[in-house]
C-alpha cells in the first residue's frame, strides 16, 4: 500500500523516474484515447507532460519536432499514392480490373471469393489503402457473394481481410511510414512486401475454395467466361494492371524513387481515368486533390504530433530504459521478430495502426539494430501486424468502414473473421522461421 | 453580425480548399518535373525537394483546420459510440472545449517558433528563402483549428444536436 503512495507521490511530484513516467504518459494516453478524444490530443497532451511536468523543457520543441516529423522527402510519396488511389477509386479501374478475375476464376468452386481475394490484391497493388479497397471492391462483390449463396458473415470477413492485402503490396503507406521512422529503404520495404501478400491471397484463396466445398450444397457456381469475354475483360483492366508495372517495374529497376513512382502514379491515374478513358471530369479531378489534401493533413499532423512525442521518449531514454530487462540485444532474431510483432498485434488491436507505428517504431529501432536484425525484415512484420489490426476486433479501421458502407452492425461484420486471423498468424509464423520469404526478392534486386 | 461570420467563414473555406488542393497538385507537378528533368534533360531541379517540403507543411496545417471543420478527424469512437444521447452530448462538449484549448496553447508556441526562426534569420538552404515566412502558416493553421472546436464547443451548447463541427451534425 506505501509503495502505491510512493508511487503516486511521486508522479505528482514529476519525478524523472523511468517507470514513474512511462506509467503516467501511458495512462493519460489510454484515457484520451478511450474518451474519444481527437488523436492528435492523447499524443500531444503526452508528450507536454512529459515535457513540463517531468523534464521542464520549453514547449515550443512540439512545433519544432512536428516540422521536422513531416519534413522527410520520402513522405511525399504518401499524398502521391492517396492521391492516384483516390482517383482510380473515383474512376472504372477497380471495376475493371475485378471483372478480369472473375472471367478466369469466377465459374470455379469458390470462384467468388477468390475473385474477390485476387481483386483486392490487385486493386491494393493499385491503391495502396486498405479502405480504399474495402469500398470499391467490397461495394461489387458483396451483393455477388450473396446472391451466390455465400453467408454474409463469410463475405464481409473475406472482404474485410483480403483488404488488407494491400497494407503489403506495394505501394503501401504503412511501409513509406515505417522506412521513414526506421530510415529504412522504402524501395526496398516495396519488394519485400510482394511475395508475402501474394501469399497471402493464396491462403486465403485455399480457405475459400475449403468453405466454398463444405458448404456446396446453398452456393450456385457462375457460368464460365467464354474467351471472347476474357479478352474483352482484358482489354478494358489494360490500363488499371499497367499501374503495378509501372510502380513495382520502376522501383525494382532502380529507374525512380518511391517518391518519383508516386506522382508518376498521379500522372498515369489522370491519363487513364481523364483523358483516355473520360470517366472522370476536371471538377472531379479538384474534389480529389481537396479530398487528399484533407486526409494527408490527417495523417501528417499524427506523423508530426508522434514525432514530438517520440523525440520525448528517446530524450529521456524511455525505450532503451524498457526494453533492457528483456535482455533483447542478445537476444535470437526469431524472438526480437516475435516479440514485435506481438507489441504490435496488440496495439494494433485497440488503436489506430498508425498510432502505433508512430509510438513503437521508435522503441524497437535502436534494438533491431544492435542485435542486427534485418530493417527490411522487420518492417515486412510490423506492415503485417497492421494489417491483422486493421481487420482484428475490437477496433480495426477496415472493420469501420465495413460496418459505414455494408450498413450492417458491429457482431455481424465480425462474426466470421477468425479464420482469416488465424491464417494471418500462419502467416506471422512463416515470416518468423522463413524470413527469405520476404527477403529474397529485395535482395535480387538491390544487391 | 451572423451574415457576416457566416461569410468570413465561407471564404476562409473557400481558401483552403484552394491551398490543399493547390499544394496537392503543384506537388505531384513539382515531383515529375524534377523526375523528367533528371532523365530526359539530364538536369534535376536543385529546389525541388525544398519546395516539397514548404507544400507539405502548408498542406498538413491548413488541411488539419479543414478536416476539422469537415469533422473529419480520427478518433476510437468504441465507447463514446455505446453511450446515450446526454452523455455524447457532454463528451462532445468537454472534447471540443479542451481540444480548442490545447490547440490554441500550440499556435501561441508556434507564434514564439516562428519568431525564433525569424530572429536567427534562417534561410532554406536551397532557395535561401527566409523560412520564417514559410512557417507563418503554422500558428496560423493550428489557430483556425482551434477557432473550429470553439465553434463546435459554441454550437453543442447552444443547440440540441451534436455538433461534430459547425455544419457537420452527427448521424445526418
Amino acid at each position: 500500500m506505501s509503495s502505491i503512495l510512493e508511487f503516486l507521490s511521486n508522479i505528482i511530484a514529476g519525478e524523472p523516474e523511468l517507470y514513474v513516467v512511462t506509467t503516467t504518459l501511458v495512462v493519460v494516453m489510454i484515457i484520451l484515447l478511450f474518451l474519444s478524444f481527437p488523436m492528435v490530443v492523447p499524443l500531444a497532451v503526452a508528450a507536454m507532460v512529459g515535457l513540463i511536468h517531468f523534464s521542464d523543457i520549453n514547449t515550443q520543441v512540439i512545433i519544432q519536432q512536428m516540422v521536422t516529423g513531416i519534413s522527410p522527402n520520402a513522405l511525399i510519396a504518401v499524398p502521391m499514392f492517396i492521391f492516384a488511389a483516390d482517383i482510380m477509386t473515383r474512376g472504372n479501374t477497380a471495376a475493371s480490373l475485378l471483372g478480369l478475375v472473375q472471367s478466369f476464376f469466377g465459374h470455379l468452386r469458390g470462384g467468388l471469393p477468390i475473385t474477390t481475394c485476387l481483386s483486392c490484391t490487385l486493386f491494393g497493388s493499385v491503391s495502396g489503402s486498405t479502405q480504399a479497397t474495402v469500398v470499391s471492391v467490397g461495394q461489387i462483390m458483396r451483393p455477388k457473394l450473396l446472391a451466390a449463396g455465400y453467408k454474409d458473415s463469410f463475405s464481409m470477413a473475406l472482404i474485410i481481410n483480403a483488404s488488407d492485402i494491400a497494407y503489403l503490396i506495394p505501394p503501401s503507406i504503412a511501409m513509406i511510414l515505417y522506412g521513414t521512422l526506421a530510415n529504412t529503404s522504402v524501395g526496398e520495404l516495396f519488394i519485400a512486401g510482394i511475395v508475402p501478400g501474394v501469399l497471402l491471397a493464396l491462403l486465403f484463396s485455399v480457405y475459400s475454395y475449403i468453405y466454398s466445398i463444405k458448404y456446396a450444397d446453398e452456393i450456385q457456381l457462375t457460368e464460365r467466361a467464354s474467351w471472347k469475354e476474357r479478352l474483352a475483360a482484358f482489354k478494358s483492366s489494360l490500363l488499371g494492371l499497367g499501374f503495378p508495372m509501372l510502380i513495382i517495374g520502376g522501383i525494382y529497376s532502380g529507374i525512380v524513387t518511391p517518391t518519383e513512382a508516386a506522382s508518376f502514379a498521379v500522372l498515369y491515374a489522370i491519363f487513364a481515368e481523364c483523358i483516355f478513358t473520360r470517366h472522370l471530369s476536371i471538377q472531379d479531378l479538384w474534389d480529389s486533390a481537396v479530398s487528399t489534401g484533407l486526409i494527408t493533413a490527417v495523417v501528417f499532423i499524427l506523423v508530426g504530433i508522434g514525432q514530438a512525442f517520440s523525440w520525448y521518449i528517446s530524450f529521456e531514454q524511455i525505450p532503451q530504459g524498457l526494453l533492457e530487462p528483456l535482455n533483447l540485444e542478445h537476444a535470437s532474431p526469431e524472438f526480437i521478430l516475435f516479440v514485435i510483432a506481438v507489441s504490435f498485434f496488440i496495439g494494433c488491436m485497440f488503436v489506430d495502426s498508425l498510432v502505433v507505428l508512430l509510438i513503437l517504431t521508435p522503441i524497437f529501432v535502436p534494438i533491431v539494430d544492435a542485435a542486427n536484425v534485418n530493417p527490411v525484415l522487420v518492417g515486412v512484420m510490423v506492415t503485417l501486424q497492421m494489417a491483422i489490426g486493421s481487420a482484428t476486433p475490437p477496433f480495426g479501421c477496415d472493420i469501420f468502414t465495413a460496418i459505414a458502407i455494408f450498413e450492417r452492425p458491429y457482431l455481424e461484420v465480425i462474426k466470421g473473421t477468425l479464420p482469416f486471423i488465424l491464417l494471418l498468424f500462419v502467416m506471422t509464423a512463416l515470416l518468423i522461421f522463413v524470413p527469405d520469404i520476404a527477403l529474397f526478392l529485395p535482395s535480387l534486386a538491390f544487391n | 453580425m451572423k451574415y457576416l461570420l457566416e461569410k468570413i467563414s465561407h471564404f476562409t473555406e473557400l481558401l483552403e480548399k484552394i491551398i490543399i488542393g493547390g499544394g496537392i497538385i503543384l506537388m505531384m507537378v513539382n515531383s515529375t518535373a524534377n523526375a523528367i528533368g533528371r532523365y530526359v534533360f539530364n538536369q534535376s531541379l536543385f529546389f525541388s525537394e525544398e519546395i516539397n517540403q514548404f507544400l507539405i507543411v502548408w498542406i498538413s496545417f491548413v488541411g488539419f483546420a479543414y478536416a476539422i471543420r469537415k469533422g473529419r478527424n480520427i478518433r476510437m469512437t468504441a465507447v463514446y459510440d455505446s453511450m446515450s444521447h446526454k452523455v455524447k452530448k457532454i463528451m462532445t462538449i468537454i472534447i471540443a472545449f479542451s481540444t480548442a484549448a490545447l490547440l490554441f496553447y500550440l499556435s501561441y508556441k508556434a507564434v514564439y517558433y516562428v519568431i525564433e526562426l525569424k530572429d536567427i534569420r534562417r534561410l532554406s538552404s536551397a532557395l535561401q528563402f527566409p523560412v520564417y515566412i514559410v512557417y507563418s502558416i503554422i500558428p496560423i493553421g493550428l489557430f483556425m483549428a482551434a477557432i473550429q472546436y470553439s465553434i463546435s464547443f459554441f454550437m453543442n451548447i447552444r443547440h440540441r444536436e451534436i455538433y461534430v463541427s459547425y455544419n457537420v451534425i452527427e448521424n445526418k
